[in-house]
Protein backbone atom coordinates (compact mmCIF):
# COMPACT_ATOMS: atom_id res chain seq x y z
CA UNK A 1 0.00 0.00 0.00
CA UNK A 2 1.42 3.37 -0.99
CA UNK A 3 0.43 6.66 0.61
CA UNK A 4 -0.04 9.88 -1.36
CA UNK A 5 3.39 10.96 -0.09
CA UNK A 6 4.97 7.72 -1.35
CA UNK A 7 3.59 8.44 -4.83
CA UNK A 8 4.92 12.00 -4.68
CA UNK A 9 8.36 10.95 -3.40
CA UNK A 10 8.72 8.28 -6.08
CA UNK A 11 7.69 10.84 -8.68
CA UNK A 12 10.37 13.20 -7.30
CA UNK A 13 12.98 10.43 -7.59
CA UNK A 14 11.97 9.86 -11.20
CA UNK A 15 12.25 13.60 -11.96
CA UNK A 16 15.65 13.96 -10.21
CA UNK A 17 16.98 11.34 -12.61
CA UNK A 18 16.99 13.77 -15.56
CA UNK A 19 19.00 16.41 -13.71
CA UNK A 20 21.51 13.92 -12.33
CA UNK A 21 22.17 12.33 -15.70
CA UNK A 22 22.25 15.53 -17.78
CA UNK A 23 24.44 17.53 -15.40
CA UNK A 24 26.70 14.62 -14.42
CA UNK A 25 26.74 16.37 -11.03
CA UNK A 26 29.25 15.26 -8.44
CA UNK A 27 31.26 13.31 -11.03
CA UNK A 28 28.24 11.17 -11.78
CA UNK A 29 27.67 10.15 -8.16
CA UNK A 30 24.58 12.36 -8.02
CA UNK A 31 23.14 9.89 -10.52
CA UNK A 32 24.54 6.76 -8.86
CA UNK A 33 23.05 7.76 -5.51
CA UNK A 34 19.52 7.65 -6.90
CA UNK A 35 19.94 3.87 -6.92
CA UNK A 36 19.86 1.44 -4.00
CA UNK A 37 23.14 -0.32 -3.18
CA UNK A 38 22.79 -3.38 -5.41
CA UNK A 39 20.64 -1.71 -8.06
CA UNK A 40 20.99 -1.90 -11.83
CA UNK A 41 20.44 0.18 -14.92
CA UNK A 42 19.95 -1.69 -18.19
CA UNK A 43 20.12 -0.01 -21.57
CA UNK A 44 18.32 -2.55 -23.74
CA UNK A 45 19.31 -0.40 -26.76
CA UNK A 46 23.06 -0.77 -26.09
CA UNK A 47 24.33 -3.54 -28.32
CA UNK A 48 22.42 -6.58 -29.53
CA UNK A 49 21.59 -7.92 -26.08
CA UNK A 50 21.61 -4.71 -24.06
CA UNK A 51 24.00 -3.72 -21.30
CA UNK A 52 23.56 -3.68 -17.53
CA UNK A 53 25.39 -1.41 -15.10
CA UNK A 54 25.54 -2.35 -11.43
CA UNK A 55 27.25 -0.72 -8.49
CA UNK A 56 27.83 2.87 -7.52
CA UNK A 57 31.12 3.32 -9.43
CA UNK A 58 29.78 1.91 -12.70
CA UNK A 59 26.59 3.94 -12.52
CA UNK A 60 28.57 7.11 -11.79
CA UNK A 61 30.87 6.37 -14.73
CA UNK A 62 27.80 6.01 -16.94
CA UNK A 63 26.49 9.43 -15.85
CA UNK A 64 29.77 11.25 -16.41
CA UNK A 65 30.41 9.56 -19.75
CA UNK A 66 27.68 11.25 -21.77
CA UNK A 67 26.87 14.73 -22.98
CA UNK A 68 26.58 16.90 -19.91
CA UNK A 69 26.87 20.33 -18.30
CA UNK A 70 25.41 22.10 -15.29
CA UNK A 71 22.70 23.64 -17.49
CA UNK A 72 22.20 20.79 -19.95
CA UNK A 73 18.64 19.51 -20.31
CA UNK A 74 18.16 16.34 -22.29
CA UNK A 75 16.08 13.67 -20.52
CA UNK A 76 12.42 14.77 -20.47
CA UNK A 77 10.41 12.40 -18.32
CA UNK A 78 6.63 12.28 -18.16
CA UNK A 79 3.61 9.95 -17.98
CA UNK A 80 4.80 8.50 -14.66
CA UNK A 81 2.70 5.48 -13.67
CA UNK A 82 3.34 4.01 -10.21
CA UNK A 83 1.92 0.85 -8.64
CA UNK A 84 2.46 -0.80 -5.28
CA UNK A 85 4.37 -4.09 -5.49
CA UNK A 86 5.76 -6.57 -2.97
CA UNK A 87 8.76 -4.93 -1.27
CA UNK A 88 8.10 -1.48 -2.70
CA UNK A 89 6.72 -0.25 -5.97
CA UNK A 90 7.05 -0.60 -9.72
CA UNK A 91 6.57 2.04 -12.36
CA UNK A 92 7.09 3.15 -15.88
CA UNK A 93 7.65 6.50 -17.57
CA UNK A 94 8.12 7.94 -21.03
CA UNK A 95 11.40 9.66 -21.78
CA UNK A 96 12.01 12.02 -24.66
CA UNK A 97 15.71 12.60 -25.27
CA UNK A 98 16.00 16.07 -26.77
CA UNK A 99 19.07 17.91 -27.99
CA UNK A 100 18.46 21.40 -26.70
CA UNK A 101 21.33 23.83 -26.53
CA UNK A 102 24.12 22.30 -28.54
CA UNK A 103 27.11 23.96 -26.95
CA UNK A 104 26.84 27.04 -29.12
CA UNK A 105 27.70 25.18 -32.31
CA UNK A 106 24.67 26.62 -34.05
CA UNK A 107 22.90 23.29 -34.47
CA UNK A 108 19.13 23.43 -34.10
CA UNK A 109 17.31 21.98 -31.12
CA UNK A 110 15.62 18.72 -31.96
CA UNK A 111 14.15 15.51 -30.63
CA UNK A 112 16.98 12.96 -30.71
CA UNK A 113 15.27 9.76 -29.61
CA UNK A 114 13.19 8.35 -26.78
CA UNK A 115 11.31 5.48 -25.28
CA UNK A 116 10.18 4.01 -22.01
CA UNK A 117 11.74 3.27 -18.64
CA UNK A 118 10.54 0.32 -16.60
CA UNK A 119 11.39 0.68 -12.93
CA UNK A 120 11.42 -1.09 -9.60
CA UNK A 121 11.57 1.23 -6.57
CA UNK A 122 12.59 0.37 -3.03
CA UNK A 123 12.19 2.45 0.13
CA UNK A 124 15.54 2.75 1.89
CA UNK A 125 16.59 4.57 5.07
CA UNK A 126 17.47 7.52 2.79
CA UNK A 127 14.16 7.52 0.95
CA UNK A 128 12.86 5.93 -2.24
CA UNK A 129 15.53 4.67 -4.66
CA UNK A 130 15.70 2.79 -7.95
CA UNK A 131 16.23 -0.92 -7.47
CA UNK A 132 16.30 -1.42 -11.21
CA UNK A 133 15.66 0.72 -14.24
CA UNK A 134 15.59 -0.49 -17.85
CA UNK A 135 15.38 1.66 -20.94
CA UNK A 136 13.51 0.50 -24.04
CA UNK A 137 13.86 2.47 -27.25
CA UNK A 138 10.52 3.34 -28.85
CA UNK A 139 9.68 1.36 -31.97
CA UNK A 140 6.39 1.38 -33.80
CA UNK A 141 7.20 -1.88 -35.59
CA UNK A 142 5.08 -5.00 -35.59
CA UNK A 143 3.80 -5.71 -32.10
CA UNK A 144 6.38 -7.74 -30.19
CA UNK A 145 6.21 -9.66 -26.95
CA UNK A 146 6.93 -7.14 -24.22
CA UNK A 147 9.73 -7.94 -21.78
CA UNK A 148 8.58 -9.62 -18.57
CA UNK A 149 9.19 -6.55 -16.39
CA UNK A 150 6.70 -4.50 -18.37
CA UNK A 151 3.31 -3.70 -16.89
CA UNK A 152 1.39 -5.27 -19.73
CA UNK A 153 -2.12 -5.18 -18.42
CA UNK A 154 -2.68 -1.99 -16.51
CA UNK A 155 -4.61 -3.01 -13.46
CA UNK A 156 -7.86 -1.31 -12.71
CA UNK A 157 -7.33 1.92 -10.84
CA UNK A 158 -8.75 0.59 -7.62
CA UNK A 159 -10.62 2.79 -5.22
CA UNK A 160 -8.59 4.09 -2.30
CA UNK A 161 -8.03 1.62 0.53
CA UNK A 162 -9.05 4.28 3.00
CA UNK A 163 -12.45 5.68 2.03
CA UNK A 164 -12.21 8.31 4.78
CA UNK A 165 -9.22 9.93 3.09
CA UNK A 166 -11.25 10.67 -0.02
CA UNK A 167 -13.22 13.72 -0.93
CA UNK A 168 -14.85 14.79 2.32
CA UNK A 169 -17.32 17.13 0.64
CA UNK A 170 -18.18 18.27 -2.86
CA UNK A 171 -15.92 20.85 -4.42
CA UNK A 172 -12.70 19.73 -2.76
CA UNK A 173 -10.16 17.07 -3.66
CA UNK A 174 -7.90 15.18 -1.26
CA UNK A 175 -4.25 14.43 -1.97
CA UNK A 176 -5.35 10.89 -2.79
CA UNK A 177 -7.85 12.20 -5.37
CA UNK A 178 -5.15 14.31 -7.05
CA UNK A 179 -2.80 11.34 -7.20
CA UNK A 180 -5.47 9.04 -8.65
CA UNK A 181 -6.44 11.60 -11.32
CA UNK A 182 -2.75 12.13 -12.17
CA UNK A 183 -2.31 8.38 -12.46
CA UNK A 184 -5.41 8.08 -14.66
CA UNK A 185 -3.99 10.61 -17.10
CA UNK A 186 -0.49 9.07 -16.93
CA UNK A 187 -1.94 5.70 -17.98
CA UNK A 188 -3.64 7.11 -21.04
CA UNK A 189 -0.57 7.16 -23.35
CA UNK A 190 0.37 3.55 -22.53
CA UNK A 191 -3.13 2.30 -23.26
CA UNK A 192 -3.11 4.12 -26.60
CA UNK A 193 0.49 3.64 -27.79
CA UNK A 194 1.06 0.10 -26.56
CA UNK A 195 -2.54 -1.10 -26.60
CA UNK A 196 -1.85 -4.63 -25.34
CA UNK A 197 -5.50 -5.79 -25.39
CA UNK A 198 -7.45 -4.51 -28.41
CA UNK A 199 -8.23 -1.23 -26.75
CA UNK A 200 -9.72 -2.67 -23.54
CA UNK A 201 -7.24 -0.87 -21.24
CA UNK A 202 -7.89 2.31 -23.17
CA UNK A 203 -11.69 2.05 -23.02
CA UNK A 204 -11.58 1.21 -19.31
CA UNK A 205 -10.02 4.59 -18.55
CA UNK A 206 -13.42 6.10 -19.44
CA UNK A 207 -16.81 5.93 -17.75
CA UNK A 208 -19.31 3.69 -19.54
CA UNK A 209 -21.15 6.75 -20.91
CA UNK A 210 -18.00 8.75 -21.74
CA UNK A 211 -17.54 10.89 -24.83
CA UNK A 212 -14.22 11.51 -26.60
CA UNK A 213 -13.80 14.24 -29.20
CA UNK A 214 -12.55 14.52 -31.98
CA UNK A 215 -13.71 12.36 -33.72
CA UNK A 216 -16.74 12.07 -31.44
CA UNK A 217 -16.58 8.58 -29.95
CA UNK A 218 -19.04 7.36 -27.38
CA UNK A 219 -19.04 4.29 -25.17
CA UNK A 220 -16.33 1.78 -24.36
CA UNK A 221 -16.71 -0.53 -27.42
CA UNK A 222 -16.29 2.42 -29.79
CA UNK A 223 -13.39 3.83 -27.76
CA UNK A 224 -11.62 0.45 -27.90
CA UNK A 225 -12.14 0.35 -31.66
CA UNK A 226 -10.77 3.89 -32.06
CA UNK A 227 -7.63 3.08 -30.00
CA UNK A 228 -6.98 -0.05 -32.05
CA UNK A 229 -7.20 2.02 -35.23
CA UNK A 230 -4.29 4.19 -34.03
CA UNK A 231 -0.62 3.25 -34.50
CA UNK A 232 0.55 1.05 -31.64
CA UNK A 233 3.18 -1.46 -30.64
CA UNK A 234 4.42 -3.12 -27.48
CA UNK A 235 7.42 -0.75 -27.32
CA UNK A 236 5.87 2.32 -28.88
CA UNK A 237 5.99 5.74 -27.15
CA UNK A 238 4.32 8.62 -28.92
CA UNK A 239 2.00 10.64 -26.63
CA UNK A 240 3.94 12.88 -24.24
CA UNK A 241 1.66 14.67 -21.76
CA UNK A 242 2.72 17.64 -19.63
CA UNK A 243 1.39 20.51 -17.50
CA UNK A 244 -1.52 18.50 -16.06
CA UNK A 245 -3.73 20.88 -14.10
CA UNK A 246 -6.64 19.59 -11.97
CA UNK A 247 -9.53 21.48 -10.40
CA UNK A 248 -12.36 20.36 -8.14
CA UNK A 249 -15.95 20.83 -9.29
CA UNK A 250 -19.26 20.31 -7.50
CA UNK A 251 -19.59 16.75 -8.82
CA UNK A 252 -16.02 15.66 -9.50
CA UNK A 253 -13.09 17.34 -11.19
CA UNK A 254 -11.96 18.90 -14.44
CA UNK A 255 -8.47 19.07 -15.84
CA UNK A 256 -6.35 19.79 -18.86
CA UNK A 257 -2.90 18.93 -20.11
CA UNK A 258 -0.56 19.55 -23.05
CA UNK A 259 0.13 16.87 -25.62
CA UNK A 260 3.02 16.56 -28.00
CA UNK A 261 2.91 13.48 -30.19
CA UNK A 262 6.54 12.69 -31.02
CA UNK A 263 7.49 10.43 -33.88
CA UNK A 264 10.69 8.93 -32.54
CA UNK A 265 13.02 8.34 -35.49
CA UNK A 266 13.50 4.70 -36.44
CA UNK A 267 16.12 3.06 -38.68
CA UNK A 268 18.26 6.19 -38.66
CA UNK A 269 15.43 8.55 -39.59
CA UNK A 270 15.24 11.86 -37.70
CA UNK A 271 12.64 12.28 -34.97
CA UNK A 272 9.89 14.83 -35.43
CA UNK A 273 6.86 16.26 -33.67
CA UNK A 274 3.74 14.86 -35.29
CA UNK A 275 1.33 17.25 -33.60
CA UNK A 276 0.69 19.22 -30.45
CA UNK A 277 -2.24 20.64 -28.58
CA UNK A 278 -4.16 20.04 -25.42
CA UNK A 279 -6.79 17.86 -23.79
CA UNK A 280 -9.76 19.23 -21.83
CA UNK A 281 -11.13 16.63 -19.42
CA UNK A 282 -14.03 16.01 -17.09
CA UNK A 283 -13.31 13.32 -14.48
CA UNK A 284 -15.88 11.33 -12.54
CA UNK A 285 -15.34 9.21 -9.46
CA UNK A 286 -16.88 5.79 -10.03
CA UNK A 287 -16.85 2.64 -7.89
CA UNK A 288 -13.86 1.57 -10.06
CA UNK A 289 -11.98 4.80 -9.29
CA UNK A 290 -11.55 8.07 -11.20
CA UNK A 291 -12.39 7.90 -14.90
CA UNK A 292 -12.64 10.22 -17.91
CA UNK A 293 -16.22 11.34 -18.41
CA UNK A 294 -15.35 13.53 -21.37
CA UNK A 295 -12.01 14.11 -23.06
CA UNK A 296 -11.61 16.63 -25.85
CA UNK A 297 -8.47 17.14 -27.91
CA UNK A 298 -7.85 20.60 -29.33
CA UNK A 299 -4.93 20.92 -31.73
CA UNK A 300 -2.46 23.72 -31.23
CA UNK A 301 -2.82 26.51 -33.77
CA UNK A 302 -0.42 29.39 -33.66
CA UNK A 303 -0.38 32.32 -36.01
CA UNK A 304 3.26 33.07 -35.50
CA UNK A 305 6.25 31.35 -33.96
CA UNK A 306 6.39 31.07 -30.20
CA UNK A 307 8.94 33.26 -28.51
CA UNK B 1 2.95 3.40 45.90
CA UNK B 2 5.09 3.57 49.06
CA UNK B 3 6.75 6.81 50.10
CA UNK B 4 10.17 5.16 49.59
CA UNK B 5 9.38 4.31 45.99
CA UNK B 6 7.94 7.77 45.48
CA UNK B 7 11.15 9.35 46.75
CA UNK B 8 13.21 7.14 44.43
CA UNK B 9 11.00 8.00 41.49
CA UNK B 10 11.19 11.71 42.30
CA UNK B 11 14.97 11.42 42.63
CA UNK B 12 15.26 9.83 39.19
CA UNK B 13 12.99 12.48 37.71
CA UNK B 14 15.04 15.28 39.22
CA UNK B 15 18.28 13.71 38.00
CA UNK B 16 16.83 13.32 34.54
CA UNK B 17 15.76 16.97 34.51
CA UNK B 18 19.20 18.07 35.63
CA UNK B 19 20.82 15.94 32.94
CA UNK B 20 18.50 17.47 30.35
CA UNK B 21 19.33 20.99 31.49
CA UNK B 22 23.02 20.29 31.08
CA UNK B 23 22.66 18.49 27.76
CA UNK B 24 20.07 20.63 26.05
CA UNK B 25 22.17 23.60 24.92
CA UNK B 26 24.73 21.37 23.20
CA UNK B 27 21.99 19.31 21.56
CA UNK B 28 20.18 22.43 20.46
CA UNK B 29 23.28 23.77 18.76
CA UNK B 30 23.72 20.53 16.87
CA UNK B 31 20.14 20.12 15.78
CA UNK B 32 19.13 23.69 14.95
CA UNK B 33 19.63 23.16 11.22
CA UNK B 34 17.94 19.77 11.23
CA UNK B 35 15.04 21.04 13.34
CA UNK B 36 14.56 24.01 11.03
CA UNK B 37 14.40 21.78 7.97
CA UNK B 38 12.07 19.43 9.83
CA UNK B 39 9.76 22.27 10.78
CA UNK B 40 9.39 23.00 7.07
CA UNK B 41 8.63 19.56 5.72
CA UNK B 42 6.05 19.63 2.95
CA UNK B 43 2.78 17.76 3.21
CA UNK B 44 1.37 15.77 0.31
CA UNK B 45 -1.00 18.64 -0.43
CA UNK B 46 1.90 21.15 -0.44
CA UNK B 47 3.66 19.05 -3.09
CA UNK B 48 0.49 18.83 -5.14
CA UNK B 49 -0.23 22.56 -4.91
CA UNK B 50 3.34 23.44 -5.92
CA UNK B 51 3.10 21.00 -8.84
CA UNK B 52 -0.15 22.65 -9.88
CA UNK B 53 1.41 26.12 -9.59
CA UNK B 54 4.23 25.23 -11.98
CA UNK B 55 1.86 23.57 -14.44
CA UNK B 56 -0.51 26.55 -14.35
CA UNK B 57 2.37 28.91 -15.17
CA UNK B 58 2.84 27.21 -18.56
CA UNK B 59 -0.87 27.57 -19.33
CA UNK B 60 -0.96 31.20 -18.19
CA UNK B 61 2.11 32.14 -20.20
CA UNK B 62 0.98 30.50 -23.45
CA UNK B 63 -2.64 31.65 -23.22
CA UNK B 64 -1.89 35.17 -22.01
CA UNK B 65 -5.19 34.86 -20.10
CA UNK B 66 -6.66 37.96 -18.45
CA UNK B 67 -4.27 40.26 -20.32
CA UNK B 68 -1.33 38.43 -18.82
CA UNK B 69 -2.52 38.85 -15.24
CA UNK B 70 -3.31 35.13 -14.94
CA UNK B 71 0.48 34.67 -15.13
CA UNK B 72 1.36 37.66 -12.95
CA UNK B 73 -0.98 36.47 -10.20
CA UNK B 74 0.97 33.23 -9.81
CA UNK B 75 3.74 35.37 -8.27
CA UNK B 76 3.86 37.02 -4.83
CA UNK B 77 3.32 40.81 -5.01
CA UNK B 78 7.11 41.33 -4.92
CA UNK B 79 7.79 38.24 -7.02
CA UNK B 80 10.27 38.34 -9.89
CA UNK B 81 11.09 36.50 -13.08
CA UNK B 82 14.70 36.47 -14.24
CA UNK B 83 15.47 35.60 -17.85
CA UNK B 84 19.20 34.88 -17.79
CA UNK B 85 19.10 34.43 -21.57
CA UNK B 86 17.79 37.96 -22.22
CA UNK B 87 20.80 40.08 -23.10
CA UNK B 88 24.33 39.67 -21.79
CA UNK B 89 23.38 40.49 -18.19
CA UNK B 90 19.99 38.81 -18.20
CA UNK B 91 16.80 40.67 -17.32
CA UNK B 92 14.73 40.81 -14.14
CA UNK B 93 11.00 41.46 -14.35
CA UNK B 94 9.37 42.36 -11.05
CA UNK B 95 5.89 43.53 -10.16
CA UNK B 96 2.39 42.52 -11.24
CA UNK B 97 2.05 44.86 -14.24
CA UNK B 98 5.51 44.07 -15.53
CA UNK B 99 4.92 40.32 -15.30
CA UNK B 100 1.54 40.68 -17.03
CA UNK B 101 3.19 42.63 -19.84
CA UNK B 102 5.68 39.81 -20.26
CA UNK B 103 2.89 37.21 -20.39
CA UNK B 104 0.81 38.99 -23.02
CA UNK B 105 3.77 39.66 -25.36
CA UNK B 106 4.56 37.29 -28.20
CA UNK B 107 2.35 34.56 -29.57
CA UNK B 108 -0.51 33.93 -27.13
CA UNK B 109 -3.92 32.30 -27.16
CA UNK B 110 -6.08 29.42 -25.98
CA UNK B 111 -4.69 27.13 -28.67
CA UNK B 112 -1.03 27.98 -28.10
CA UNK B 113 0.70 25.07 -26.37
CA UNK B 114 4.36 25.86 -26.35
CA UNK B 115 5.94 25.57 -22.88
CA UNK B 116 6.25 21.91 -21.87
CA UNK B 117 7.36 21.58 -18.27
CA UNK B 118 8.56 18.22 -16.99
CA UNK B 119 10.91 16.76 -14.38
CA UNK B 120 9.57 19.03 -11.66
CA UNK B 121 11.47 18.50 -8.42
CA UNK B 122 10.41 20.18 -5.16
CA UNK B 123 12.29 20.58 -1.88
CA UNK B 124 11.37 22.13 1.45
CA UNK B 125 13.45 25.18 2.36
CA UNK B 126 13.80 27.28 5.50
CA UNK B 127 11.00 29.67 4.48
CA UNK B 128 8.95 27.71 1.96
CA UNK B 129 10.14 25.54 -0.89
CA UNK B 130 12.44 25.54 -3.87
CA UNK B 131 12.16 23.62 -7.10
CA UNK B 132 13.36 23.06 -10.62
CA UNK B 133 11.60 22.06 -13.80
CA UNK B 134 12.76 21.41 -17.34
CA UNK B 135 11.00 23.49 -19.97
CA UNK B 136 10.99 22.77 -23.70
CA UNK B 137 9.60 25.50 -25.91
CA UNK B 138 8.08 23.88 -28.99
CA UNK B 139 6.53 25.35 -32.11
CA UNK B 140 3.52 23.24 -33.00
CA UNK B 141 0.67 24.18 -35.26
CA UNK B 142 2.51 27.23 -36.56
CA UNK B 143 0.94 28.15 -39.89
CA UNK B 144 3.22 27.20 -42.77
CA UNK B 145 6.02 25.82 -40.59
CA UNK B 146 7.00 22.30 -39.62
CA UNK B 147 6.59 21.40 -35.93
CA UNK B 148 9.86 21.63 -34.06
CA UNK B 149 11.57 22.04 -30.73
CA UNK B 150 12.51 25.72 -30.64
CA UNK B 151 14.64 25.94 -27.52
CA UNK B 152 14.55 25.12 -23.83
CA UNK B 153 16.26 24.89 -20.50
CA UNK B 154 15.16 24.91 -16.91
CA UNK B 155 13.50 27.04 -14.25
CA UNK B 156 15.01 27.52 -10.83
CA UNK B 157 12.16 28.47 -8.49
CA UNK B 158 11.51 29.79 -5.01
CA UNK B 159 7.97 29.22 -3.74
CA UNK B 160 6.20 30.93 -0.87
CA UNK B 161 3.01 29.90 0.87
CA UNK B 162 0.58 32.82 1.01
CA UNK B 163 -3.02 33.04 2.30
CA UNK B 164 -4.03 32.57 -1.36
CA UNK B 165 -1.91 29.45 -1.75
CA UNK B 166 1.60 28.71 -3.02
CA UNK B 167 3.13 31.39 -5.26
CA UNK B 168 6.42 32.06 -7.07
CA UNK B 169 8.69 34.36 -5.11
CA UNK B 170 11.39 34.14 -7.73
CA UNK B 171 11.71 32.19 -10.96
CA UNK B 172 14.95 32.13 -12.93
CA UNK B 173 15.23 30.71 -16.42
CA UNK B 174 18.46 29.19 -17.70
CA UNK B 175 18.93 28.18 -21.32
CA UNK B 176 20.15 24.62 -21.82
CA UNK B 177 23.81 24.36 -22.75
CA UNK B 178 26.15 21.44 -23.34
CA UNK B 179 29.61 21.77 -21.83
CA UNK B 180 30.91 18.26 -22.39
CA UNK B 181 30.13 16.42 -25.59
CA UNK B 182 32.13 13.20 -25.83
CA UNK B 183 33.46 12.30 -29.28
CA UNK B 184 31.64 8.98 -29.02
CA UNK B 185 28.27 10.74 -28.91
CA UNK B 186 26.97 11.68 -32.38
CA UNK B 187 26.13 15.33 -33.02
CA UNK B 188 22.94 16.45 -34.76
CA UNK B 189 23.22 16.09 -38.50
CA UNK B 190 25.85 13.37 -38.26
Amino acid sequence: MLTALDYLEIEQLVYRYGYALDTGADNGFGYADLYADDATFTGTNQGPSGRTYQGRERLAALARGGKRGPNFMSHWVTNVVIEPAPGGAIGKTYVGIFDIGNGGNGAKSRVDHGGIYNDVYVKTAKGWRFKSRSFFESTSGAPVQPPPAMLTTPRALGPSANPDSRTPNPGTLTAQDYIEIQQLVARYPYALDQNPDDGQSYANLFTTDAVFRQPRTEGRPNLAKMATGAPHGAKYARHFLANHVIEATADGAVGKQYLVAVDIGESGQPSSIFLGGHYEDVYAKTPEGWRFKTRTFIASATGTEAK
Amino acid sequence: MTSGRLTTALGIAILAMLALTVLLPAQQRETTAAAKAKANTLTDLDYIEIQQLVRKSAWALDSGDNYGYAYADLFTPDGAFVGTNQGPEGRTIQGRDQLATLARGGSRGATVQSHLTMNHIVKASADGATGRAYVAIVDVGVVGKPNRVNHGGYYDDEYQKTPQGWRFKRRTYYESKVDVWPASSPRPGQ
